[in-house]
């Protein structure tokens, strides 16, 4: 369906395709209820997202499951060491005609699809990472000198597994900051746990039901990303999540400005080595304007802000060596600084 | 596109949100304007209570340092009030904000009084509201604002009429209150002293005499007649104080500037006479039959010397010069010295054989009596005028210091914190003398065990 004939939602709308999809994805993935909304912010933001978490947490479930409610086209690729850029992108075949001529045709790789799900992307090398690059933040692939745009919605989830660090590669900064979010999927409580073992161990699979015919999905979800970014932030706001951006920048860092005051916390100084890039603000706000409109208002707060800042700047944020004898992950780190700016008033 | 109609109901919602904003902002304003006048009046009529109350309370330096203190706290205090009502000051958009936290409404008011106010302003086409995606969300954020309007109620906002900082005010002003009738009674006991002051006389020996310590209040204006300014002068000598007494140094001399100041401004203040430092009239208990005498001294009372700086004496009055100079205390002393020429031999004698303490019959011969200089009443003014040592006393005896036949009368009030009052013993000050040639330091002897031989002699010794 053209996405023109689609009619623009309202934030009533929203808030309830949001609350169906979330209710759709529990029928199978138990716990993890702040995971999934983060997900689904990070998509109605139009980002995509990093999962963090041990094998059998239900990432790769989380994901399909995902692709299920949306009734968006859903892909897989496990990444492993000899994964090459082409086998992601897709590659140029010779393809015989029907007159018996042989072209150059190009072969589409598994990232054309909606939902991408890259399962363990730290184990491909860092060249097959970064074919995802282009096609994560400009919507395209070139291969062979001709590009090939994607079909919106598209939406990368990846997945990192925290252990079995041997034989990794580890994301470079610039590709870790093109991820909207990092969302980290705990172990399950033993209730959780009960649980699974009941749904999934039982006779009956659970049953997904798609929140939008198929043939309407994609251009409901843009639709709907249409919405998110017109919810109005004051300027006000937008300058609260500038400062807060700024905030994780250490004293000490050579690429920002003396001149301009910031705030200041110490942690940051003490243990972050680099700050969020300008990124982090965008994604503050996008994903701010998502929890405005779930929340029925079509203005960001502070609050919302608030609530994103961990999600979306902790894996933005590098951190020294003196964190890590000290044990400080940034997610603590920034906690602190959304403490620090919400201190320090407007 | 809106149509008119509708874009004219827009700007009517618009409205009443900023009016509604606005008046939440003027009940705001109001109370950090209360605030202010308040904070300053609290502190200023708190402060200058107790100033007064210092004023007539306190001696001239403690309250001088008070004073100091009490202006410096009513300075930070305004400046504190000053800057609580500057920063308390609200804006359109501050109020809005404050309304959005109160009421609970995450940021709709904030936006809408940052974003509504645009329209008016050149700025208005680069306004987020009126890009074509971002009006029907402006629409929704006006009707959904409306809808919570009932929430952000300027009196549901802020209840309070009247700032917090009244309390403050009324303290200050329950200070002073409480200070009202203790400077009425400062000023009664003041303009009438408390009649009936008992006398007190002690003897020379007990006479301890010490230049005050220049910011020391204890030191006492002391009146006397030439001769026994001398006679006090050899005794101070003999002590050794007279070094003391000698040329002030820059500390008093800056001590007793202060001490003058203070005393300017107290008396400003109080409309009372500055000093209440006691005075003392010192006169000898031969005066009567010293032709020289207290008689024919000129006046005795002295210009109000420093501290530490004993009065000079004063020169010697004609003999003839009639007492019509003197103060009424000394005139009428002179008075009855001339009507009993000889009960001043009588009393000097009596004196000598009385004990010390003996009012009615002193010991020493040295009275000293309470109260103003100016209200002395009838002490020491019957052993008549003049003094002569040679013959006063019968047989001349060796001058003895604390024994030298004259009546000092002390105007001075019993105070409870005085070295005497608390019965300290006068300490001597510290004499570092060189030793001479042939004279060696102590050194401490070495301890060491008693020798054998000798032990039994040394337990005998202890045991008996």
């Amino acid at each position: 369906m053209n996405q023109a004939e689609i009619e623009m939602p309202t934030v009533g709308d929203f808030a309830r395709v949001f609350r169906r999809i979330q209710s759709e994805v529990h029928k199978v993935i138990v716990g993890h209820e702040r995971a999934v909304e983060e997900i689904l912010t990070a998509l109605f933001a139009g980002g995509h997202v990093l999962i963090e978490g041990v094998p059998g947490t239900g990432k790769t479930t989380l994901v399909k499951t995902l692709g299920l409610a949306f009734n968006l086209s859903f892909n897989r690729i496990q990444f492993t060491v000899d994964l090459m850029p082409a086998d992601i992108t897709g590659t140029r075949v010779i393809v015989t005609g029907a007159e018996g001529r042989r072209d150059f045709t190009f072969q589409p790789g598994p990232i054309f699809c909606h939902i991408l799900l890259g399962d363990e992307i730290n184990r491909a090398t860092p060249k097959t990472q970064s074919a995802l690059l282009e096609a994560m933040a400009e919507l395209q692939v070139t291969v062979a000198g001709k590009t090939h745009p994607l079909t919106p919605p598209f939406f990368v989830m990846a997945t990192l597994n925290p252990i079995e660090m041997e034989g990794t590669y580890p994301l470079p900064e610039a590709q870790l900051d093109r991820f909207l979010f990092k969302v980290r999927l705990d172990y399950p409580g033993e209730e959780e746990l009960v649980r699974i073992i009941s749904t999934t161990t039982g006779p009956e699979e659970a049953g997904v039901e798609p929140a939008f015919p198929a043939d309407e999905a994609a251009a409901r979800v843009e639709a709907l990303k249409r919405l998110v970014r017109s919810v109005i932030a004051a300027p006000a706001i937008e300058q609260y999540a500038a400062r807060m951006v700024r905030a994780t920048q250490p004293q000490s860092s050579r690429f920002l400005s003396a001149s301009q005051p910031r705030v200041r916390e110490d942690a940051v100084d003490r243990y972050v080595m680099f700050g969020s890039s300008p990124r982090g603000a965008q994604a503050l706000i996008l994903s701010a304007k998502v929890r405005a409109l779930l929340d029925g208002r079509a203005n960001v707060a502070r609050e919302d802000i608030d609530d994103v800042a961990v999600v979306a700047l902790a894996h933005r944020i590098m951190l020294n060596y003196a964190a890590h004898s000290d044990g400080v992950d940034a997610r603590q780190v920034v906690e602190r600084v959304v403490r620090s700016v919400r201190s320090a008033g407007s | 596109m809106p149509s008119p109609l509708q874009a004219r109901k827009a700007e009517e919602k618009l409205g009443i949100i900023l009016d509604r904003v606005g008046a939440i902002r003027v009940r705001l304003n109001s109370l950090a304007w209360q605030g202010a006048v308040f904070g300053v009046l609290g502190w200023t009529i708190g402060c200058v209570a107790l100033v007064l109350l210092a004023a007539y309370y306190l001696p001239p330096l403690p309250f001088l340092g008070s004073s100091i203190l009490l202006l410096a706290a009513m300075l930070y205090g305004l400046f504190r009030t000053g800057r609580a009502a500057w920063l308390a000051h609200s804006s359109m958009f501050r109020a809005a904000e404050l309304a959005d936290q109160r009421a609970g409404l995450k940021g709709r008011l904030e936006t809408i009084v940052q974003l509504g106010r645009v329209k008016s302003s050149p700025a208005e086409a680069a306004s987020p509201i009126r890009s074509a995606s971002a009006a029907p969300m402006w629409s929704y954020l006006i009707e959904d604002t409306l809808a919570h309007q009932g929430e952000f109620e300027p009196a549901r906002i802020e209840n309070r009429l009247l700032s917090r900082s009244i309390y403050g005010l009324l303290g200050a002003l329950a200070i002073a209150l409480l200070a009202f009738p203790l400077i009425q009674s400062a000023r009664r006991n003041a303009r009438h002293p408390a009649s009936g002051r008992s006398e007190i006389t002690l003897g020379l020996n007990d006479l301890k005499l010490q230049p005050a310590d220049p910011g020391s209040n204890n030191g006492v204006e002391v009146h006397a007649d030439a001769r026994t300014m001398k006679i006090l002068r050899e005794m101070m000598a003999a002590q050794g104080l007279e070094h003391r007494s000698g040329s002030p140094s820059s500390l008093s001399r800056l001590l007793n500037r202060a001490r003058g100041f203070a005393n300017k401004l107290q008396s400003k203040l109080t409309g009372l006479p500055g000093s209440n430092r006691p005075r003392i009239n010192l006169k000898l208990a031969d005066a009567g039959k010293n032709p020289g005498g207290l008689g024919q001294m000129p006046p005795p009372t002295v210009p109000e010397p420093p501290a530490n700086n004993p009065p000079e004496p004063e020169p010697q009055k004609p003999p003839n010069q009639t007492d019509s100079a003197l103060p009424p205390m000394q005139q009428a002393e002179s008075a009855s010295r001339e009507k009993k020429p000889d009960a001043g031999k009588a009393q000097a004698n009596a004196s000598q054989q009385g004990g010390p303490g003996n009012q009615e019959k002193p010991s020493t011969g040295d009275q000293i009596r309470r109260g103003r200089g100016d209200h002395n009443g009838s002490a020491g003014s019957s052993h008549g005028s003049g003094a002569d040592p040679d013959s006063l006393f019968g047989q001349r005896t060796e001058p003895h210091l604390g024994n030298q036949g004259f009546q000092i009368a002390i105007e001075a009030r019993p105070m409870a914190n005085g070295p005497k009052a608390e019965g300290h013993p006068y300490v001597p000050p510290k004499v570092d003398t060189p030793l001479n040639p042939e004279q060696q330091p102590d050194q401490p002897v070495p301890r060491v065990s008693i020798p054998q031989q000798d032990r039994a002699a040394v337990k005998s010794v202890f045991e008996r």
